[in-house]
Formats: structure tokens, sequence, C-alpha cells
């Protein structure tokens, strides 16, 4: 009989029927009720860290903005928080809101960076659930102050060992490395994904910044920025106004984050003169300074530049890779070839086609 | 389902030491491991059980006569689950950081075994009074049980007790017992010792 079974069957469940419903009522109650609360605590987190990590900065008086980064193919959308002077114009700095994978699992972290982009403000661990009394340690005041000034040009790395104060490095809690070290994962990453979101202005003024420590004398009007493509070619001019450089710049992947570097080569583009360093967070860049391999370029011509193991002596068109330092010294030999081939078309366009000055 | 068996006052009691959900029953394993790494945590998990405790063991008993033998689980479960939301919600209002660091161990109260068990035993079976008493005196024995392991590990292994120094500066943290191998240890260890105090108490009678 399913007609008599149905029947049974309802009036079996009715209790349970009853009892769904009431509790969906009270929950929606409780929803309802504090609901509000609970954002607010959420957006309060977030807000109330604004004036400990953007010193000077008022929580009333932020911008929220948003950009997509490709991770792995796929769009993930990151925020971050504009701190505005009393003017109402002026930037004091921004603060990041980023996450990653800790020992445990996902660490929020926030970051506060300079108007600029160059120092670190401050940073705060939103939420974690890392080991209670080691990774946790992520949130105490000791370890999260240890990032304030450090530089966002260069990689922080989590130490075991204390850090002097001028390193861009950190000290790891003890038992906790991982975890110590997602944290500075997730912000070399955020800061470097920030830093290529405002790429457009901020490359160029890094650009002149660096540009004057690769020619000393030479003053920021003897530069002149000339866009090729996508890109930017910077003319250096001596103080009679002759060109005495070209000057490109190129980032790649190197071991642990991108190598980004200024290339220059003399006036005829024949000849490589500087590799300057922009950006890097290699760990072992010591290495590559200390083996002198970004002046290894100078004086090579500028043509393809290959790479040879450490042990093999170079010959003319060739640079030594660096002992232990192998996979950087591709990028950066890598990126070495591709300015110096933008470089050379680039001045060819120019002196043929009398491309405009900005 | 008839009012029979251990008055209120015999359920309050077995639940503190005689019945203790963790030392005995061996119940509610998964927040006793999990959050008893430290007191704060382990005091509010405690208070959130107790809170799920006592209200499922009171609706339950309001109801016990309506209950169908088949469809009592689920009833419990939806009891349970109702009132772990609302403790969750009424966590994050009110101490939203630790919301935050418990994070989905409260929601896992839905499964603590504790809970439908005393609703099982003694809810759908008794009046209210006594599956309140029964549920107040088995959260009492869970806090308490709780607040003996997380006080271990805290001091051992961070030197501290509700965040707040008790051991010298040189005390070196053991920082195993803060991690999971450290729970385990030291639920086995009390685990033991409650044993053989209840053996001893045992052979003393006899």
């Amino acid at each position: 009989m399913p007609d008599t079974q149905k029947v049974n069957y309802l009036a079996e469940a009715w209790l349970v029927l009853i009892l769904a419903g009431s509790f969906g009522a009270a929950l929606a109650g409780v929803h309802l009720a504090l609901n509000e609360g609970i954002q607010a605590n959420k957006r309060n987190e977030t807000y109330d860290q604004i004036p400990r990590l953007i010193p000077g900065a008022n929580k009333d008086r932020v911008e929220v903005g948003a950009f997509s980064v490709d991770v792995g193919g796929a769009m993930v959308e990151r925020t971050f928080y504009r701190a505005l002077a009393p003017d109402g114009k002026t930037t004091m700095g921004y603060m990041l809101r980023s996450s990653g994978m800790g020992y445990v699992d996902k660490i929020e972290v926030l970051i506060g960076v300079d108007a600029k982009v160059k120092n670190i403000t401050g940073i705060y661990v939103l939420a974690q659930i890392e080991t209670p009394g080691l990774g946790s340690k992520i949130r105490t005041e000791k370890f999260m102050s240890q990032f304030i000034a450090k530089s966002t040009t260069r990689a922080i790395f989590a130490m075991k060992t204390a850090q002097a104060p001028e390193s861009n490095d950190i000290e790891a809690i003890t038992s906790a490395t991982i975890s110590s070290q997602s944290v500075c994962s997730i912000v070399n990453r955020s800061v470097r994904e920030f830093r290529e979101y405002l790429d457009a202005s901020i490359q160029r003024e890094l650009a002149l910044e660096h540009i004057p420590e690769m020619f000393p004398g030479v003053g920021r009007e003897q530069i002149i920025d000339i866009p090729s493509g996508k890109q930017v070619v910077y003319k250096v001019l001596d103080a009679d106004g002759r060109v005495i450089a070209w000057v490109g710049d190129g980032k790649r992947m190197g071991r642990w984050d991108r190598v980004e570097l200024l290339v220059a080569v003399d006036a005829d583009a024949q000849t490589i003169t500087k590799v300057h360093v922009v950006d890097q967070r290699e760990r072992y860049w010591k290495k590559v300074v200390t083996a002198g391999y970004l002046e290894s370029f100078v004086g090579k011509h500028a043509g393809k530049i290959v790479m040879v193991k450490p042990k093999v002596p170079p010959e003319e068109r060739q640079v030594q890779a660096v002992t232990k330092a192998t996979i950087t010294s591709l990028a950066i030999c890598r990126i070495v070839n591709d300015v110096v081939r933008m470089l050379k078309r680039s001045v060819a366009n120019i002196r043929g086609e009398a491309v405009k000055e900005r | 389902m008839a009012s029979e068996g251990p008055t209120a006052g015999e359920r309050f009691v077995r639940g503190l030491i005689p019945e203790n959900p963790v030392y005995r029953q061996l119940l509610g394993m998964c927040p006793t491991l999990a959050v008893s790494g430290g007191m704060k945590t382990a005091m509010t998990m405690a208070g959130a059980v107790a809170f799920v405790l006592i209200c499922a063991n009171i609706l339950t008993s309001l109801i016990r006569n309506l209950l169908k033998p088949h469809l009592r689980i689920l009833v419990f479960t939806l009891t349970i689950a109702t009132f772990v939301t609302i403790a969750d919600r009424v966590l994050a209002y009110a101490m939203y950081n630790m919301s935050t660091e418990l994070g989905p161990y409260i929601p896992l109260i839905i499964v603590n075994c504790v809970i439908i068990c005393r609703c099982e035993v003694c809810a759908s079976k008794q009046s209210v009074v006594v599956a309140a008493s029964d549920a107040v005196g088995q959260s009492i024995g869970f806090a308490m049980a709780l607040a003996s392991i997380a006080s271990v590990r805290e001091i051992l292994g961070s030197g501290t007790f509700f965040g707040l120094r008790v051991m010298p500066e040189a005390w070196p943290n053991w920082g195993i017992m803060v991690m999971p191998p450290g729970a385990f240890l030291t639920l086995g260890l009390l685990l033991g010792l409650a044993n053989w105090i209840g053996a001893a108490r045992g052979s003393q009678r006899s």
C-alpha cells in the first residue's frame, strides 16, 4: 500500500519536520541579530590595523582597491587599502591583504608598505591556525615587528639565527621554521604582485633612481626615457648632451623569485657596459656578487651570450655560471640577452625613424 | 519512555569523575587533543560544549515522549547542530579572536560523541531535571579533563598558564608538549594516572 506508507512516513516524521522548521527559524533569528556585529568584527579587525601598519594613517580615510593576479592560470583577486593624508589626495601608504599556506592551514596576512612601495611599514597576521605555542607565535609582536623597515626590493627569508638590523632577513621562530618562512613568502609574493600592479609608474621611477648609480655624475635631467613598444629605453647623456649609453630593463624568474636588472650598452649598442640589479630575492645572491658574475658581462659584445658550467673556462661570448647559484646565473644571463636584443632593435628604430622623445 | 534510573544528584556526581567523559568514557577525544594546547582555548571549548550539551539534553528530555526509536539519532543530530551553530555565531560575535583561533573545532562539536551519548543514555529516557543535572555534571567533568590536560601542556610547553608566565624565564619550553604528540602523551599519562587511582581505590574498598 504505497499511499498508506507515504502517510505513515509523514506521520512519523512530523516531529522532525516541526523541529527542522523551528530550528531554521531560530537560526535565522540568530543570524539576523548577530550577523551585522560579526561582519563589523571582521571589518574592524582589518581596518583597526591601518593606523598600526601605516604610520600616521587614519582608518576613516581609506580607499579600498583590488587587482587581479594570475595564479597558475586562474585569476585571483587581491585587495589593498590606500591610506590617504588629511588632504584626501596624497597617499600615505598601502595595506595589502594576502594569504598563503602555512604549516597547518592558510595564513592571512595584512602588509603595510610606504607610499613608494619601497619599505614594509609593518605586518599583521590576521588569521592562522598554526600549531599552538609554536607556529601560532607568528602572531606575536616580537615576530611581526621584525618586518618593519625591510626593503620590498629584496626577498625576506626566515633564518634560524638572530639577524643584524641592516639585514633584510628575519629570525624564524624556534621549532616553527615553516610557519615563519610561510609568512615571509606571503609577504614577498604580495609585495611583488602589488609592485607589478603599480608597475607603470614605479618601474620608471625605480629605473630613473638606479641609472645615476650606474653612471656616477649623471643627473636625472641627463636621462631620457623613450617608449619602445611595450618597453622603455633610457638614453643616457653626458654633460655635453652626447649619448653615452642606452639602458633597458628586464626581468625573469630566478631560483626563488623574480630578478630584475638594468643593462646598459654603449652609444653604438655594440658592447655591454653595465649590468645593474634593481630587484632580486635570491637566497644565494651573495655568491653571485662575490663571484663578480654581473661584472663578467661587461665588455662583451652586445649579442647572444651563453652561460657555461662553473668549471668550464668561458670564451669570448660566454660567461661562467656561479657555483651553487646556477639557476640564478642562468636567469641573469637570459635577462641580459633579452635586454640587449631589445636595446639593439630599439636603438636601430630610434635612429632610423626619429621616435618622438618624452 | 519512563523516567527511571539514577537521580539528578547521582547523574551530576557521576559526570564529574565516575563517568567522566574523557577519562572514563574516552569520548570527545577530538577537541580534547586539538584545543588543549592552552587553557584559554580549552576553557572556551569546554564552555561551548557545556552550552550545547545542556541545551540539547534539556530539549531532548522535553520531547522524549514524542521520539520514535528509529528517528531519535536524526533528532539528536538536528538539535545538536542547531545549538552548535548558535554557539559558533555567538562566539564570532562576542569573542571574535577566540573564534578565529578555534577555527573549525567549534563546528566540529556537532560530531562530539559526548553530547549524542548523553542524549541517548540520559536525556531521551529521563526527566528534564535529571537530564539537565546530567549535562551539567558531564560538562564540568569534560571541562576538568580539558583543564588538566591543557594546564600540563601549556605550563610545560609554553611556560604559561592562561597566557600568564608561571615558569621562570630560564625554563626551556618543551615544544613537543604543544604539538600533537604532546597531546597524546599527556592524555595517555593522565589516563593511566586516573586508572591507577581508580584501581587503587577499588582494591582499598575490597
